[in-house]
């Protein structure tokens, strides 16, 4: 079992919007990591681990990772998160293509 | 936002992330109930549910929690898009169609973590120059204006981390971004990358920049149609 590894994030708990997100101008308070400084010091100033930018995650969960079935069209806040995918593409690729 | 009801009962499987079957997942993170259900080489790590999680920031968060804690137990670990509510039936027959894409892109992300870069702000039109004088030139044309332009201080960042990327993917930003970077990095060094990144960082403008992670590596996930292979 491997040792949890902490998460760390240059956003600020307040950013991005945690409700609803929409296409618009980026956050205004800074989320830039802090200039120079002692590197273990810097990284402790860092950890932000219980919250994780919904921009990160929208992204991550909605737009990323391995497609199992997505036929599905996702709508959030009025912005349409639209992954659906190819599961049925994929589920009949064995039937056109049968080995 | 309904929900979207199911026929199969406790008996689907809703999936966070794949493994090697191999690998030793942790019985439950949080109030969610794990089941390694191997399949070939690759398993499935995965709870029973009679119903897809409704589509809100909640179950989001909490997905993305799951397998970021997943993420910190299993070695190689590709996360699964939200939504993946699956007969048994139907998961083995997906999972071994696409064995080779899913034990390549396992092997390829193997001790190794996502960085993701965000810039923000609208997007750089590219140049564009005259009318291409061939059907080669309009499509090296078009192939440059489709790459999002990476903006100079997100390229200074780029450049910073650049000795510790095994991987790089660049796209265009959605929600106000103008350009995501994606970084595949030995899982070791996140601490070494946000500490290169945070150098190149100073001076830049609040609010254009952020640099986020270790995540697991969502977007290093196989294609569709390569993980059809």
């Amino acid at each position: 079992m491997k040792r949890p590894r902490p998460t760390h994030t240059t956003v600020p708990a307040s950013l991005p919007p945690r409700t609803p997100v929409r296409p618009g101008p980026p956050p205004r308070r800074a989320t830039r990591m802090p200039p120079r400084a002692p590197a273990r010091h810097r990284a402790a100033q860092l950890v932000i681990s219980s919250d994780t930018s919904l921009l990160d995650v929208i992204d991550s969960l909605l737009n990323k990772g391995v497609v199992l079935n997505a036929d599905i069209i996702l709508a959030l806040a009025n912005v349409d998160l639209v992954y659906l995918r190819l599961s049925a593409l994929l589920c009949a690729a064995d039937r056109v293509f049968p080995q | 936002m309904s929900r979207r009801r199911s026929s199969g009962g406790a008996r689907q499987l809703y999936v966070f992330a794949l493994c090697r079957s191999t690998a030793r997942v942790p019985a439950a993170i949080g109030r969610h109930r794990l089941e390694r259900i191997a399949i070939g080489g690759v398993a499935a790590i995965a709870e029973r549910r009679t119903s897809m999680p409704a589509l809100s920031e909640r179950s989001l968060r909490d997905q993305h929690r799951v397998v970021v804690a997943l993420h910190q137990h299993v070695d190689a670990l590709i996360p699964v898009r939200f939504g993946a509510l699956l007969e048994r039936s139907e998961l083995e027959r997906i999972v071994r169609l696409r064995r080779s894409a899913l034990g390549r892109a396992l092997t390829r992300v193997r001790g190794r973590a996502q960085m993701t870069i965000r810039a923000f702000g609208a997007a750089r039109e590219p140049s564009q120059s005259a009318a291409a004088r061939s059907g080669t030139a309009y499509l090296a044309e078009r192939a440059r204006a489709a790459r999002p332009e990476v903006p100079p201080a997100a390229e200074a960042v780029r450049l910073a981390v650049g000795a510790l990327v095994a991987e790089e993917s660049i796209e265009a930003g959605r929600g106000g971004g103008s350009v995501v970077i994606n970084h595949l990095i030995r899982a070791r060094d996140a601490e070494a990358y946000l500490d290169h990144a945070g150098g190149a960082l100073a001076g830049v403008p609040a609010g254009t920049l952020t640099v986020s992670g270790p995540w697991p590596p969502f977007a290093f996930a196989p294609e569709i149609m390569d993980a059809a292979s």
